[in-house]
């Protein structure tokens, strides 16, 4: 077994093509061509959801306070849309 | 991090290391290239918590294996009707760094240790071929040296069993 072992350590190191360095080199321009802003995207995306959220907020919240009390939903100072109320 | 430099001084490293994972150039040239094309895009989240050597060493064994398994699956599905014993006997071995003399002997080593389990492969081939040392191997795995040399002291005697029957069915 040891001798067999021994024999892997008769394995030299060996150097790459160097024509391996422009092949990267080109797989990494056609990355940066097929680039997509996920970062960008990904934030439209949050400010999207958060301004439906507050869309869905204010719509129940004015769909609830027809018919009662308004005065425990609207801050007494505000002159927000709600003044109308 | 300059890219240009990181490909410079590591690129022997990662080729070397595909190769004793895969014995054939062409095999070998495409893990390079995915594992530098992994550098590029990772670089970022490179924290820096371990030795970038160890990184690379990381990135290219996985993306080895990987390599192996991908090869592996499509293999199966080209000889879907040929049974698994006679598809284990389809061996790629062409590895550049093997002496002439020692090709033979070391196309059966190699194809017993590609029998081996993933972990056990990788502390042999770190061990013995690239001759790191066991901390350095226990580093780049992410074991304690007392696991890697336990995991090489297994890999050892399954070796050794593989090797047998093989003999024993040459007989």
């Amino acid at each position: 077994m040891e001798s067999q072992l021994k024999l892997l350590s008769t394995i030299h190191k060996v150097q790459p093509d160097p024509k391996l360095y422009a092949a990267i080199k080109q797989r990494i321009k056609q990355k940066q061509e097929q680039f997509v802003p996920w970062s960008f995207i990904r934030a439209v995306a949050a400010i999207f959801v958060v301004m439906l959220a507050a869309q869905i907020y204010i719509t129940t919240a004015t769909s609830l306070t027809d018919s009662d009390d308004l005065s425990a939903l609207v801050p007494v100072n505000s002159n927000t849309l709600y003044n109308e109320y | 991090m300059d890219f240009d430099a990181v490909y410079l001084k590591y690129v022997s490293l990662v080729y070397n290391v595909a190769l004793q994972y895969v014995q054939n150039v062409p095999d070998a040239e495409e893990i390079t290239q995915d594992v530098f094309i992994k550098v590029y895009e990772k670089h970022d989240s490179f924290k820096g918590e371990s030795a970038l050597k160890t990184w690379i060493y990381r990135i290219a064994i996985n993306t080895s294996l990987d390599a192996i398994k991908a090869k592996s699956r499509k293999k199966r599905a080209a000889f879907a009707n040929r049974d698994d014993a006679a598809l284990e006997k389809i061996s790629d071995f062409n590895h550049p760094g093997a002496a002439l003399e020692n090709k033979e002997a070391l196309a059966l080593l190699f194809e017993a240790i590609n029998q081996l389990p993933e972990v056990q492969r990788s502390v042999l081939i770190l061990l013995k071929v690239e001759e790191l040392s066991q901390k350095e191997v226990a580093e780049i795995l992410d074991k304690s040296q007392k696991a890697v040399e336990s995991t090489f002291q297994r890999a050892k005697q399954n070796l050794k069993k593989i090797l047998d029957k093989t003999e024993g069915k040459q007989n």
